[in-house]
């Protein structure tokens, strides 16, 4: 929607020099003769517009030697974006150009991006002009657009190949700037409405999928980590750890208490009992324990003893199968084809018996096998060996920990037995003894437990923080999702109405300049021509095809407000041989056509330059300067 | 199923080894009724049985009984002995068929004779790593019955089952 207009041209050196008049809405022509400096006055305000002109360089490949070799050059573009003015002045040979604002703020920006350059010209020029900064993502790779990028179809330049329609990328900006899907991108930011939005929301959405992806591995990772290392912490939730906890503090204060009232107070004969009734019921548990686990012990024995008879069977079978494979290998005496009665060698046919008789094949009993087929039996003892080793294996780890636990009840028990002994016979003073052990050992084990659950507690506290990240990521990643389908399907709707409405000026244009053309539209997935759909003609209409094209973006520019095409053309027409004169003069005259209703001249800025017999009678009050032979358009200074 | 107590080669390897151990190849050297080799072919394979017979050969029986275990397997092999004749019988004929042996009829009606004919399959064959443990079970087996080759079943049977006191009948026909 913002609109670009340049008002003049100054161009400063040592040696020459060039101003131009101010320029007007509409159509601005400057003619001139083969040589002239048309070229030249086109690459100036592109240059001046911070573009890159291969020219203009010092030590370049085909320098424009009056500009290159001159000193203090400077050039001046005086400029409005929507009735804002501005004065952007750069010099040749210099990566800077200075912005100056009508309070008189002078801004200066880098023209290329580097580190220590956050915001350069092309990010300010695009700011004016409406147009998001948007980052591309290619694969791995990403790239920011440049104003360059945009003035590709508005430049419209000495190309070598029309048929690319585009002008060629500034050498250097963006390794992959001539992809497809960056042209694509450069159309659909110019004529599509809300596509900034969407290629906003789509890096927002690529940013949000890292983010969310980074929050998931680092729960998965954690989650892991739980699993592996604490399988206890897995299931359980911060609120309910916490409660066990406030339990477990809770007994342990009473039972501190509890142990400094018995530190203080002698022991009465009534709580004898009590104590002598605890220790004889942990006792008592203990020894069934101890019971229990020497049942089970003795049935993973046997259990033990029971696979490894069945072992020791298999690896009898197996080493009887590979005995009688190296005998049927050597011998060969039996095959399937062995009557198994008689022992001699007959066809056997596929569902019959030896005797004719039809036979399932499935349940046909089987005397000889071939040499694959005894290997395959080999394989499967061999399995159920391997099964069978697994077996006897994690049998052997079990009675070992069996074996450890009733040790550890068996010391247990003589402990808690020889406490009882003391008890009976024991002092007053003994038995307060063993009531505080009895306090002190519970404590101890709670402490046991505490310190086990508020390790879980952090644990899941942690897992818990990163569960909410990642629902926070995923949330996001979701809204950014679902706004890219929208985005994207408005934009489509949107990109239906303006491409029909190209394809129809478009069509029109090009009928009317080119005699052999019937129809053109342009294709909808890489937005290029399509010429009378794609029947074969010739190859000279194909600056027609590039200039309708320009012409026509300015159309859609001017039909429909929101697009962010700036209303303008900066065209510098070809004059290369081949190109007739008389062509490009009907061409060009389609300019006049590409008003939509209620549109005037006042709405748009061309600036054109052409030989002078190829100006539309039309158009020749548009003139602003003819050059005849021998004026150039640089001007040499008097005094050099 | 694959049962490997019955299989015709496990019987052919078996009693080929035995045979070529007791070197029995010619005609001049016979082993003598084959009926025999039902019995002896467990003895062959299975190093636990041939170490029954060698461990109580020279025991007085009446003052030390024999383990339960060790007597249930020598049993058990007579048992398999006597229930795989006709297998072993039609076997040894389909051998000879194919004059891996040979097979004569004896004076006696019911004694048939036997030898291998070592020409007529690969030397390589009875030399396989594989077969050591038999041809090392079947040299015990030969050198703790005396003159195995020769005596006749009955013989046989008291020497491998009676002496221990497992009872044989006579029901081979």
């Amino acid at each position: 929607m913002a609109r670009l207009r340049i008002k003049k041209l100054k161009y400063s050196a040592t040696k020459y020099y060039y101003e131009s008049p101010d320029f007007v809405d509409g159509i601005n022509i400057l003619a001139g003769f083969n040589g002239a400096g048309k070229s030249t006055f086109s690459d100036l305000i592109y240059f001046g517009l911070g573009g890159r002109v291969e020219q203009f360089i010092p030590g370049g490949d085909n320098p424009h030697t009056q500009i290159v070799e001159d000193t203090n050059q400077q050039v001046i573009l005086t400029i409005s974006i929507d009735n804002v003015p501005f004065v952007l002045k750069r010099s040749i040979g210099s990566n800077n150009i200075s912005v100056v604002e009508s309070e008189g703020n002078v801004t200066a920006f880098a023209i290329n991006r580097s580190k220590n350059e956050p915001r350069i010209f092309s990010d300010w020029l695009l700011e004016k002009l409406k147009i998001d900064v948007i980052e591309l993502y290619q694969g791995s790779q990403k790239w920011k657009i440049n104003s360059s990028d945009i003035f590709r179809l508005i430049y419209y330049n000495q190309e070598l190949d029309p048929t690319k329609i585009f002008k060629s990328p500034d050498k250097g900006s963006n390794f992959i700037s001539d992809s497809v899907t960056i042209r694509k991108a450069i159309f659909q930011i110019l004529t599509g409405k809300t596509f900034n939005d969407y290629y906003v929301n789509l890096n927002n959405l690529k940013l949000a999928e890292q983010a969310r992806n980074e929050a998931k591995a680092v729960l998965h990772g954690y989650e892991e980590m739980i699993r592996n290392l604490n399988p206890e912490a897995e299931d359980v939730n911060s609120v309910f750890i916490n409660e066990q906890i406030a339990n477990i503090n809770e007994s342990l204060e009473r039972l501190n208490t509890e142990r400094l009232a018995s530190q203080e107070m002698r022991i009465s004969n009534n709580e004898v009992e009590p104590i002598f009734d605890e220790l004889k019921t942990q006792l008592v548990w203990n020894e069934e324990e101890l019971r229990r686990t020497r049942r089970k012990l003795k049935e993973v024995t046997e259990e033990l003893i029971g696979i490894r008879r069945v072992e020791s069977n298999i690896q009898d079978d197996s080493s009887k199968i590979k005995k009688i494979i190296s005998t049927h290998d050597k011998l060969n005496l039996f095959d399937a084809n062995t009557c198994p009665y008689c022992l001699n060698t007959v066809s056997r046919e596929e569902g019959k018996c030896f005797c004719g008789g039809d036979v399932d094949e499935m349940q046909y009993e089987r005397f000889f096998y071939s040499t694959v087929e005894y290997a395959d039996i080999l394989k499967s003892k061999q399995k159920s060996l391997a099964t069978m080793k697994t077996a006897a294996e994690s049998c052997d780890a079990e009675k070992l920990e069996l074996e450890e636990k009733i040790l550890s009840l068996t010391s247990s028990s003589e402990g808690l037995s020889e406490r009882l002994r003391s008890i009976v016979i024991e002092s007053n003073e003994d038995l307060n003894t063993e009531k505080l052990k009895l306090i002190e050992d519970k404590i101890f084990s709670l402490k046991k437990e505490l310190n086990k659950l508020e390790q879980q507690r952090e644990i899941v506290e942690n897992k818990e923080v990163y569960q909410a990240k990642y629902s926070t990521a995923k949330s996001s990643y979701d809204r950014f999702f679902r706004d890219d389908k929208i985005l994207s399907a408005t934009s489509e709707n949107e990109m239906e109405e303006v491409l029909a409405d190209f394809n129809t000026m478009y069509s029109e244009l090009l009928t009317s300049s080119v005699e052999n053309i019937h129809i053109a539209t342009i294709n909808h997935e890489n937005y290029m021509p399509v010429i009378n759909n794609k029947a074969y003609r010739e190859a000279s209409s194909s600056v027609a095809e590039r200039l309708m094209y320009y012409f026509t973006l300015l159309h859609v520019s001017l039909s429909h407000s929101q697009i962010k095409f700036p209303r303008f053309l900066l065209i510098d027409t070809p004059k290369t041989a081949g190109v007739d004169d008389a062509k490009l003069k009907r061409a060009l005259k389609q300019l006049a056509s590409i008003l939509p209703e209620g549109k005037t001249m006042e709405d748009f800025q061309v600036i054109l330059t052409t030989g002078k017999g190829q100006i539309p009678d039309e158009f020749s009050s548009f003139v602003f300067k003819e050059l005849v032979e021998p004026e150039h358009l640089l001007i040499r200074r008097a005094n050099s | 199923m694959f049962a490997t107590g019955d299989d015709y080669y496990y019987i052919t390897y078996t009693s080929m080894i035995l045979l070529s151990v007791m070197k029995r190849n010619k005609p001049e050297k016979q082993f003598r009724d084959i009926r025999k080799l039902s019995f002896l072919i467990d003895f062959v394979s299975s190093e636990r049985l041939v170490n029954i017979v060698e461990r109580y050969q020279n025991r007085d029986l009446v003052h030390s009984e024999m383990n339960t275990e060790d007597r249930e397997l020598l049993v058990n092999s007579y048992a398999n002995g006597l229930l795989r004749q006709q297998h072993v019988l039609k076997l040894l004929f389909a051998l000879d068929n194919r004059e891996i042996v040979s097979i004569k009829k004896s004076e006696d009606k019911e004694v048939i004779n036997i030898w291998l004919n070592e020409d007529n399959f690969s030397k390589d064959f009875l030399k396989l790593d594989v077969f050591k443990k038999e041809k090392e079970n079947a040299k015990k087996i030969t050198k703790l019955v005396q003159r195995i080759s020769v005596l006749n079943l009955d013989t046989l049977l008291e020497g491998l089952y009676e002496n221990y006191g497992i009872k044989t009948w006579q029901d081979y026909a």
